[in-house]
């Protein structure tokens, strides 16, 4: 039985992380490079600055006067934010080559989009310290999948049929057959990347958050997240049912069951927002 | 008394307490009889829910669904129950979910067919 780390490693079509990310990081995490330090590199991506000025002129921040440039940006929206948000937005364009029969790219994204965007509205509702962590952290909570799709389409195709045949969930499968889940080659994907570790464990336990313990906080909302997501039905994982609820992760997640319908609401219409915006079908 | 959704909230019904926007703000104050005006300031405020005299969320909720075809509701059940399977179907926030999903489909579909 392949170890989630083993299917990770050795695997040279495994992609890494953009340069300007790395640099992004660096600077926001070096506590001698300024405000402006950090908008030079971020300037030197026009593909990525033309997104984020997008990303912060949208109804996700509705700021009451537009923002021009990247220095105004990282000045009102904060560096952390705006990594977090470059993360969010360049991680999309990582993953080529999986057969379109077996997933719809896009439709994979836009379930995404609808994890990462509830788990910022849960975290907002909560008046978390930068949201941005969450938004990201739903973004790429399914991306082992995207290793499984890719580096073994021929089983995923069969776990994709037992499925449908049975009903069962694709993550117990995953488990079942495999060994791990698509949380735990997520956690070895995102180790890899030298992410945070905040990110780490909230990919890792987002189907059992109940598990986590430096960031159960983060992990809960995702999980919630997710369940909303599948549940609105926006975009598609390969997973066809909405996944269990963890009652001790819905108390985490810290909302009232009064405020879910507008909750839903602030869902739907920030995720219409960031599909647009999130397409990796943009010129680069 | 109790708390009552936005969107259940109608004319009429009266404060329990202060309507407060996120940062504390007073909106409106208890006792005030809710009107058209009000609501539509509680949602460009993105107020989620106020609490009303001798009302629960339970009394409340029912109305917007009783006005609306109870057929396309059994429709949109058969087609969401499925998608709920693996959940608690006890779970009160798993309740609600599927309540607004079911809602949520039933408004698609009027809306379709009200283009078609």
């Amino acid at each position: 039985m392949t170890e989630a780390r083993d299917l990770i490693k050795g695997v040279l079509e495994i992609p890494s992380l953009p340069m300007i990310f790395t640099r992004i990081d660096e600077a926001v995490n070096n506590p001698r490079s300024s405000l402006a330090d950090i908008g030079r590199i971020i300037s030197e991506d026009s593909s990525l600055t033309a997104r984020l000025l997008k990303i912060v002129n949208s109804a996700f921040y509705g700021f009451p006067s537009k923002i021009e440039t990247i220095s105004r940006a990282v000045t009102i929206v904060g560096t952390q934010q705006l990594r977090d948000l470059a993360l969010a937005t360049s991680v999309m364009k990582l993953f080529q080559g999986i057969p379109h029969d077996l997933i719809n790219m896009e439709a994979f994204w836009k379930h995404s989009i609808a994890c990462g965007v509830a788990a910022r509205v849960l975290a907002a509702h909560k008046r978390e310290a930068n949201i941005e962590r969450f938004f990201v952290g739903g973004i790429l909570h399914d991306i082992g999948r995207l290793i499984l799709f890719m580096k073994d389409p021929d089983w995923m195709r069969s776990a994709l049929g037992r499925c449908h045949a049975s009903g069962e969930l694709l993550y117990k499968i995953e488990n079942e057959e495999l060994g791990f889940d698509h949380a735990s080659l997520g956690r070895a994907l995102l180790e890899n990347w030298k992410l945070p570790a905040s990110l780490v464990e909230t990919v890792a336990y987002h189907h059992n958050p109940d598990a986590a313990t430096r960031f159960p906080i983060e992990a809960a909302d995702v999980h919630v997240a997710d369940i909303i997501a599948h549940a609105l039905q926006l975009g598609s994982s390969g997973e066809r049912f909405v996944p269990p609820l963890s009652s001790l992760a819905w108390e985490r997640a810290g909302m009232s069951i009064s405020q879910l319908p507008a909750a839903i609401e602030q869902v739907e219409h920030q995720y219409r927002e960031a599909v647009e915006w999130m397409s990796p079908q943009e010129p680069a | 008394m109790g708390k009552v959704n936005l969107d259940d909230l109608k004319p009429g019904m009266k404060l329990e307490k202060d309507v407060q926007e996120r940062s504390g703000r007073v909106l409106l104050g208890a006792g005030t009889e809710i009107t058209e005006r009000h609501l539509k300031i509680f949602r460009t405020w993105g107020v989620a829910e106020a609490d009303i005299e001798s009302m629960s969320h339970e009394e409340v909720a029912p109305q917007l669904a009783q006005e609306l075809d109870p057929e396309l509701f059994r429709a949109a059940e058969v087609f969401i129950d499925p998608l709920f399977g693996h959940t608690d179907a006890n779970h009160p926030a798993v309740l609600e979910l599927k309540r607004l999903c079911v809602l949520r489909h039933v408004l698609l579909n009027k809306l379709n067919r009200g283009a078609v």
